[in-house]
């Protein structure tokens, strides 16, 4: 015999029943703490919080909670060392090393893969010696969650924005559907693209989720970019490999106005040319100026 | 808005888990642990910070500036020296301590507006540093000249002394010619407008397009603050420019600098004392004297623009007058255009050739007046009506009318042109001349340069006519029109306005 009682939100259970017995086992709730049930492994969102109504009550603490790996989504997603006990339980979502994040952007940019997700099931022994079980119910980030424990997996320094800072927006050049949106740094942006009026920016990357600007293109562990805080815009004429030396002055003269604007407008820059002294310096060249503002 | 740090990287580890910890990280040979401890330092509020970091952060500025870390990993990831020195600057910035000038000179400014403003802040006290970066680091040479503006610019409250903002100036001036751009940028933040004229030149000289805005918005800012700006500063602002340019001048050049120097201050009393006349004749003596100069290889091109231009843009604004002057005889002499009134009591003349009224009645020249080179200073954008006065070259002609044209010319390239038709009861008798003047209508506003741009005005007749074309009236032929000048009863003239 088979009944189902889902709630919209889908996070109060259903009800299997595994044999004619007194003994009943619903699974009441299993969800992370953010909206929607979704949770990251930073503190304060890392909770799953589990709940089953049992009959005889007498039988709560015997419930037993069974935690799976979920193939459909990230698959090693970091279980419990020992099943949670008890009708209300909860266990912690463990961090994960870094090294699990697809390293080639093309893959990164499927989600499922990357989605911490689990199957619960509550399970419990009657006294008649049979296991009851409940209906499994999956646990699993969303997409807001899963781009934020980038955020907390790679340690990024400057910490894990706020969910209600993410959303659809044009500077997107991540591995997700949605960025982090930063109006501070949008006004100076707008600012900047007036007093560069009548010409237009070229934003070659705006937005980096952290994987996407450690892995896919070798950015700075804390780059702003990571907090649309930062743009690259591109400096014209592009170069060739072997430039004439009048087209890498008119890049250069290219680079010095923009950045002076940008100065202008509000925007810190990275030095144009290594210091001859200390050639092993890394510095943004004259391709394209970075410019960021601390935002966050 | 919720934030929080998060869990440090692995290979921070469990020993930076403390403020001082991340202290000691900003010595490790790793520029990406160092970058880290960095970040990591700049989000703990000031009061929590350990009385370490000020130090160690502005040493690490200083050592990152002078080559004395480690970058055993900066290839390997491209951006993170940039940022990370964007990052220790803005970090060492919170502390607002003048120890950390050296290492914001040598590097910090390349970043950041906040750096320039602070290490400004410091007036002399920066100018040593900034020398440094000035002299060791190629690619700071742009930050170090905007530093220097913004050091000069008119709400920077920095104690600079005279000798000092004098020396500033000098300081920009030496970058002028290599970085126009960084030029631009710096007059702007100064607010240096004496520097109108060589960014004027600039755009015209330089093709460049990112030149040709950056100069252009300059000079969009500057030339209304030029213009708004009173005789006495602009006066004021010109001395400073020459006493920089001056700062350790030997021989020929310390002689042409204490002949200026002098010139310049008498104009600027003359200014003072409300006797526009005397400081505008003062003035393009000045700017002669500056020609002079320049040709006997004392100026350089541009000190010549900055001076010899800025002194005839102040003699216009205060006196709008060019005379027609006669060199040589009486009758028809080499014909000129000054700024100086005449003063001969005996007028000079010039004569058309015949005119008829035949054949189309065709203009003829009278004569065209020349100034020297570098007359005009600025944006002429209006021309006062050309006076001067007639008479005949011959007495039959008495009952003659005439036309009257004059053409204003830049490099003999026209400007503006205006016309008086049936211009009547001419006489033979010089006594009788009489005053007729020619009106000039609205022109596109053109640029002299003040050093090279020649000025002229060219006069014409031909028999009088009326507006439709047709003969006014009087004979139909002339011997000649006679045009007189040059005296003090006969200062024909016309007002430009740059």
């Amino acid at each position: 015999m088979f009944a189902q009682s889902w709630v919209g939100s889908g996070f109060v259970g259903g009800e299997v029943e595994i044999s004619h017995s007194a003994a009943t086992l619903t699974l009441v709730k299993a969800q992370g703490p953010n909206p929607g049930g979704s949770f990251t492994a930073k503190p304060g969102e890392n909770q799953i919080a589990l709940q089953a109504h049992v009959t005889p009550v007498n039988l709560s603490s015997a419930v037993t909670w069974r935690i799976e790996e979920d193939p459909s989504h990230y698959p090693l997603s970091p279980r419990p060392p020992s099943p949670p006990q008890g009708a209300d339980a909860s266990f912690t979502v463990q961090r994960l090393a870094p090294g699990r994040w697809p390293a080639v952007h093309a893959a990164s940019l499927q989600l499922e893969p990357k989605e911490l997700s689990y199957k619960v099931t509550a399970t419990v022994t009657d006294g008649t010696g049979l296991v009851k079980e409940s209906e499994t119910k999956l646990v699993t980030q969303d997409e807001i969650d899963t781009e934020r424990e980038e955020y907390v997996e790679l340690g990024v320094s400057r910490g894990v924005p706020a969910r209600g800072m993410f959303g659809a927006h044009f500077g997107n050049s991540g591995d997700y559907r949605v960025a982090v949106i930063n109006p501070s740094f949008d006004g100076s942006f707008v600012a900047l693209e007036l007093a560069w009026s009548p010409s237009t920016l070229q934003v070659n990357s705006l937005y980096r989720n952290p994987v996407h600007n450690r892995w896919h293109v070798s950015g700075a562990a804390n780059s702003l970019h990571q907090y649309r805080c930062a743009a690259d815009l591109q400096t014209f004429p592009v170069l060739p490999v072997f430039p004439t030396l009048p087209e890498l002055q008119k890049a250069q003269n290219y680079w010095d106005l923009l950045r002076d604007t940008a100065v202008d407008a509000g925007f810190d820059v990275e030095q144009r040319d290594p210091d001859p002294a200390i050639p092993q310096q890394a510095s943004s060249g004259v391709g394209h100026v970075h410019i960021e503002t601390e935002c966050i | 808005m919720i934030w929080g740090l998060a869990p440090l990287p692995a290979y921070l580890g469990a020993q930076a888990d403390n403020p001082d910890s991340l202290v000691r990280l900003l010595t490790s040979p790793s520029v990406g642990v160092r970058a880290d401890a960095v970040v990591r330092l700049s989000l703990i509020p000031m009061a929590q910070l350990p009385v370490a970091a000020r130090p160690a952060l502005v040493s690490l500025l200083e050592r990152e500036a002078t080559g004395q870390v480690a970058y055993p990993d900066t290839t390997a990831r491209y951006e993170t020296y940039g940022e990370y020195i964007i990052d220790l600057t803005r970090t060492v910035l919170r502390f607002h301590d003048p120890a950390s000038v050296r290492g914001l000179s040598l590097l910090g400014i390349q970043t950041s507006r906040a750096a320039q403003e602070f290490v400004a802040s410091l007036g002399s006290q920066s100018l040593a540093a900034l020398d440094e970066a000035w002299t060791t680091k190629r690619s700071a040479r742009p930050s170090v000249l905007v530093t220097l503006g913004r050091m000069l610019a008119p709400q920077q409250v920095n104690g600079l002394s005279e000798s000092d903002r004098q020396g500033v100036l000098k300081r920009i001036w030496a970058g002028a010619d290599s970085f126009p751009i960084a030029l631009a940028t710096t007059a702007r933040a100064a607010s240096l407008f004496i520097l109108v004229p060589v960014l004027r030149h600039i755009t015209s000289s330089d093709s460049d397009p990112s030149v040709g805005a950056s100069v252009g918005r300059a000079l969009a800012e500057l030339q209304p603050k030029l213009d708004a700006t009173p005789p006495a500063t602009v006066g004021s602002g010109l001395n400073d420019w020459l006493q920089a340019l001056c700062l350790a001048a030997q021989s020929a050049r310390s002689s042409a600098c204490t002949s200026l120097s002098g010139s310049l201050s008498s104009a600027r009393g003359q200014i003072t004392t409300n006797q526009p006349g005397p400081a505008r004749d003062t003035l393009m003596a000045f700017g002669a004297r500056v020609d002079t100069g320049f040709q006997q290889g004392v100026w350089t091109d541009g000190e010549h623009r900055l001076l010899a231009a800025n002194a005839r843009y102040l003699g216009f604004r205060l006196g709008s007058a060019i005379f027609f002057h006669g060199i040589g005889g009486n009758a028809n002499p080499t014909l000129a255009l000054s700024t100086v009134a005449p003063a001969g009591t005996t007028a000079k003349y010039q004569d058309s050739p015949a005119l008829a009224f035949a054949n189309g009645d065709p203009w003829v020249a009278v004569g065209t007046w020349t100034s020297l080179p570098g007359l005009g200073s600025g944006i002429l954008s209006a021309l006062g009506a050309a006076q001067v006065w007639l008479g005949l070259k011959n007495s039959d002609d008495i009952g003659t009318n005439f036309d009257l044209r004059v053409e204003a010319y830049k490099n003999g390239t026209l400007v503006a042109a205006g016309q008086t038709l049936c211009v009547q009861g001419i006489t033979r008798n010089a006594d009788l001349a009489k005053a007729v003047t020619v009106a000039f209508p609205p022109f596109t506003a053109t640029t002299f340069d003040g050093v090279a741009d020649v000025l002229s005005l060219k006069v014409l007749t031909r028999i009088g006519t009326t507006a439709t074309g047709a003969a006014c009236g009087g004979h139909s032929n002339a011997v000649g029109l006679r045009l007189y000048f040059d005296a003090v009863s006969r200062k024909a003239q016309f007002a430009a306005t740059f």
